[in-house]
């Protein structure tokens, strides 16, 4: 049972990243950005595709941000002018080409069939061969964008994002510029859920594109939402509680055919009685806009 | 070749008009992208399957049972989630994560109910195609296109003639307005739920004919009906028809030059650029998106 | 914090340790020593291979039985777990195998789920014994990976024998973007030219794909008289009924895949005249027995699939049981190796170096009155 808890946290790790990727762009300056998971299968095949060419892990973790990184840049110069639904929706279709990308570049992403063995991580000779060990990385590398985050919230830009989240106008005209501050928040969302996608890649060692669909995202939502927005350690509980809820369906007796699809009912409810009943979420701060 | 690709582009543009025509309805009224809207048409063709097939129910009378039962459903969505958020004062953004939401609920209640695998409606099992001028069409896809276009005729006379119809206009260019004369907005909000998802259901029931039954088709059919209401002009029915056409005629002549597996590539490509560049859609509906 | 969420918090928590504890203390920790030999059988449960994980169960209860009445002290623990068809569910569905049962050994259906698997199997020093699974390049390195069916490069020689002899020379390929269905596309295009077929058109289609009709037009432009296709009995019988439709008369040609009931009940008529290469001979001296008890249990013959899981577990039981039912991978590794030529009701062959299991024959078959029927005059 240890091996399988280790499994699920190394699991809770990576969505935590992915999660607190949608808390700067979501939670602290009010985007509705459904595009991580595009994000996050851009760090997850730039990673795997750098590492099997022989380019060494390190390089090729910050790589996957950084590439992430400048379609996240990409996409904020069109949202500019967008709000609310709308820019969700131009969002919703940056993550279906994104998919549709993965899907028939078959040269480069060699489409259905999907890259597999990925290599562990190999950082300066020591190979992180053992799930144990790759908890210990995970965990690690989560606590550090977590420092780096929360120091990015509290910070005077920080308050600027949220300030943008609240009265885009006002801040305006206070003389801020919106438009850069919306790009550097969505560049700095897409870099953090490029990291994710690479410590995902290297962990499942088998990427395709299914599980970069749109519907992936629903979980990264629900644990934001549900977590309350702006609230990082929100985030950190609600990850937690929503990875391992529907675990023990799994243990009870569930043919497998029926815990996938139980697992995304079960997000979709929860998600939908927050919004009813508890919108501002477990620790939030604001309602969702 | 060239007939034979019209022809193709005309099913699949019947379709997708069908689709497009109940999710406008609902935003034109209501004003938030109902995205539930796909699995509606998705429960509509399963509950046929349900009838027909499983309970083996007379075909016709199947047919009725499952528009209903597929109005019901969407009755029911707006009655129970959409009517307390609207209480609540809720963003049309946290509609549309709403409506995400329930959208999967369904897909996964109908992957439990059904079955991941694909059914058949096998009501019209081994028929020929008729051949004109060299093409082929079957005579089901000849029904679909001529209901298609008969649906949309009745939809305009009624929004343009019916008192519930002229409801449903008055509340959809001006919502304060029309109360003020005395329209419940609430009350029309659920009419527009009961008859957009009627329609979804009828081309729930047409595609499930055509091709067959598979849970997760309501995400892909949402995506193609909602490029058509934004590529024609979310919110009209006129809207609707055109982007579904241009929809249908791209996908289909552009995949005989692409290799098949392009051809939602194509929608999402062209749902991602009139987003960009002319979100009001062919016929410029200025109330679309806001700005 | 507020009050509510620590209470949420506790419940959580209490949650968890309670669900840990009953884990490890109400559910008996394992028994040392008389601990059964896991397998891990990887197959789809649901979804559009439904059937093929069907078969595949079948035949392995049945061997289960076969072993158990030959060798009694054989204790051999069979785990099914659902692949959905897709590399992804495959390999969720093996992490799990071995991370919460522990599995030694594994049996994967279809290539394109095994091929991904290969990789962390070997690493986790897991046997894999792969059926049905047909792509070439499972096998393109030997460590600890084996399969039980005949490959593509075996199956195509023999329907270019056949396309010969009916004049066949301009072929259409219609494949499932999938390890199985590229590698039958690159067997032909590979083994054709030396046959004198030409092949006129090539074109993938997504592993969910349900409408062929454009890529039918295409093949009718093509000037093509005959189409291989390759992916799931449910997708061959829609391009079957499809082709009928559009009147488009050209000859389906196709291979294991295609002898499901299935395929019968979607296309009717319009499957009359199919023709497909296969491995099976459910009617053979050696199959017989097992025909007969299979078609008892279960209502009908035996297909590929149920009899190379039935092998798939068979070779390996006999393998554990030539190393003293201990856990030892690598000696049941070198024991299928060194098997030599033995029966079983796929024929008779042996285990060649990559693991490929070389036994039995390629024959065609067609379907006639809405049944499978050996091409007589051809094969076998």
């Amino acid at each position: 049972m240890i091996p399988y808890l280790i499994h699920l946290f190394i699991l809770i790790g990576v969505y935590y990243i992915l999660a607190l990727s949608l808390q700067v762009s979501m939670g602290f300056t009010g985007l509705l950005n459904l595009a991580q998971i595009a994000f996050f299968a851009i760090g997850a095949y730039t990673s795997a595709l750098l590492t099997l060419a022989g380019v060494p892990f390190l390089l090729s973790f910050v790589l996957a941000g950084v590439l992430a990184l400048i379609s996240g840049f990409l996409l904020s110069l069109p949202l500019n002018k967008l709000k609310g639904d709308y820019l969700a929706v131009v969002t919703i279709g940056f993550t279906f080409i994104v998919y549709a990308i993965t899907l028939n570049w078959i040269e480069l992403t060699r489409g259905p069939l999907g890259i597999p063995g990925i290599p562990k991580p190999d950082i300066f000779g020591y190979v992180f061969n053992s799930n144990e060990s790759y908890l210990v990385l995970v965990t690690i590398i989560a606590i550090v964008i977590w420092i780096f985050v929360r120091a990015v919230v509290r910070s005077p830009f920080g308050r600027t994002l949220e300030a943008v989240r609240d009265d885009e106008l006002a801040t305006k005209m206070l003389g801020k510029d919106t438009k850069k501050i919306k790009a550097i928040s969505m560049m700095m969302a897409a870099f953090l859920a490029g990291l994710a996608g690479s410590l995902y890649a290297h962990y499942i060692t088998f990427i395709d594109p299914s599980s970069f669909a749109l519907m992936q995202i629903v979980p990264i939502i629900s644990i934001v939402i549900i977590g309350g927005l702006a609230s990082l350690p929100g985030t950190l509980l609600a990850t937690i509680i929503l990875i391992l809820l529907p675990e023990p369906m799994r243990f009870i007796g569930f043919p497998s055919s029926i815990v996938g699809p139980m697992r995304q009912i079960l997000y979709a409810v929860i998600l939908l009685a927050v919004l009813l009943y508890r919108p501002k979420g477990f620790w939030g701060k604001v309602e969702l806009e | 070749m060239f007939l034979q690709l019209l022809f193709n582009s005309l099913i699949a543009a019947a379709i997708y008009a069908l689709v497009a025509a109940g999710l406008s309805l609902i935003y034109s009224t209501c004003r938030f992208i109902h995205f539930a809207h796909g699995s509606v048409v998705a429960a509509g063709g399963y509950f046929l399957y349900f009838f027909y097939s499983l309970l083996g129910v007379n075909f016709w009378i199947s047919v009725v049972l499952a528009i209903l039962s597929g109005a019901g459903l969407g009755w029911l969505i707006n009655e129970f989630i959409y009517r307390p958020l609207r209480q609540r004062k809720a963003s049309n953004t946290i509609l549309l994560v709403a409506s995400i939401s329930v959208l999967i609920i369904i897909e996964s209640l109908l992957l439990i109910s059904f079955g991941a695998d694909v059914k058949v409606i096998d009501f019209l099992v081994n028929s020929r195609g008729i051949v004109i001028a060299g093409a082929v069409i079957m005579p089901l896809q000849v029904a679909i296109i001529v209901v298609a276009i008969l649906l949309f005729l009745l939809l305009r006379l009624f929004l343009k003639f019916s008192k519930m119809g002229q409801a449903m206009r008055a509340v959809s260019d001006n919502k304060d307005v029309a109360e003020i004369v005395g329209i419940s907005s609430e009350k029309v909000y659920s009419q527009t739920f009961v008859l957009g998802s009627a329609i979804a259901s009828l081309a729930g029931i047409l595609i499930a004919m055509e091709q067959n039954l598979e849970p997760s088709m309501g995400t892909i059919l949402i995506i193609k009906g909602f490029t058509s209401a934004i590529v024609g002009g979310m919110g009209t029915i006129l809207g609707s028809a055109i982007g579904a056409l241009t929809l249908g005629v791209a996908e289909n002549f552009g995949i005989w030059y692409l290799p098949s597996g392009y051809k939602d590539a194509i929608a999402f490509v062209i749902l991602f650029l009139f987003l960009l560049v002319r979100p009001s859609g062919i016929l410029g509906i200025k109330s679309s998106f806001k700005n | 914090m507020s009050k509510k969420a620590k209470i949420i918090i506790t419940i959580v928590v209490v949650l968890i340790l309670g669900w840990l504890i009953w884990q490890n203390v109400v559910r008996q920790p394992e028994v040392v020593s008389t601990d059964p030999i896991k397998i891990g059988v990887i197959v789809p449960l649901s979804g559009s291979g439904a059937k093929y994980g069907e078969d595949s169960r079948a035949g392995i209860t049945m061997a289960q039985e076969f072993l158990a009445a030959k060798y009694p002290d054989l204790n051999l623990e069979v785990i099914y777990q659902d692949s959905f068809y897709t590399p992804k569910g495959g390999v969720d569905a093996y992490q799990k195998l071995v991370q919460v049962d522990k599995i030694s050994a594994t049996i994967v259906g279809a290539s394109f789920i095994a091929i991904p698997i290969r990789p962390l199997a070997e690493k986790d020093g897991v046997l894999e014994i792969a059926v049905w699974s047909s792509s070439p390049s499972y096998t393109n390195t030997h460590n600890l990976n084996f399969r039980t069916t005949l490959t593509a490069d075996d199956t195509i020689p023999p329907i270019l024998s056949y396309m010969k002899s009916q004049k066949l020379q301009k072929l259409a390929v219609l494949n499932a973007e999938n390890e199985f269905g590229t590698s039958h596309k690159d067997s032909f295009l590979k083994l054709s030219p030396a046959s004198g077929v030409a092949i006129v058109f090539s074109e993938g289609f997504d592993g969910g794909e349900k409408d062929f009709r454009t890529s039918l037009l295409k093949i009718k432009s093509s000037g093509a008289d005959s189409v291989f296709f390759i992916g799931t009995y449910g997708q061959l019988a829609t391009a079957l009924k499809q082709a009928k439709e559009l009147r488009i008369d050209i000859q389906f040609i196709s291979q294991g895949i295609a002898e499901e009931t299935g395929l019968i009940e979607i296309a009717s008529l319009s499957a009359e005249g199919l023709v497909y290469a296969y491995p099976f001979d459910n009617t053979s001296k050696e199959a017989r027995e097992f025909s007969k008890d299979y078609e008892s249990r279960y209502g009908e013959m035996p297909n590929q699939y149920s009899a190379e899981a039935f092998v798939g577990l068979q070779v390996f039981g006999e393998a554990v049981h030539l190393c003293k039912n201990k856990i030892d991978v690598n000696c049941w590794k070198d024991r299928l190796d060194s098997m030599g030529k033995f029966k079983t009701i796929l024929g008779s062959g042996s285990f060649n170096d990559s693991g490929d299991l070389k036994m039995g024959k390629v024959f065609m078959k067609t379907v006639q009155n809405g049944q499978f029927v050996k091409l007589v005059a051809f094969g076998t």
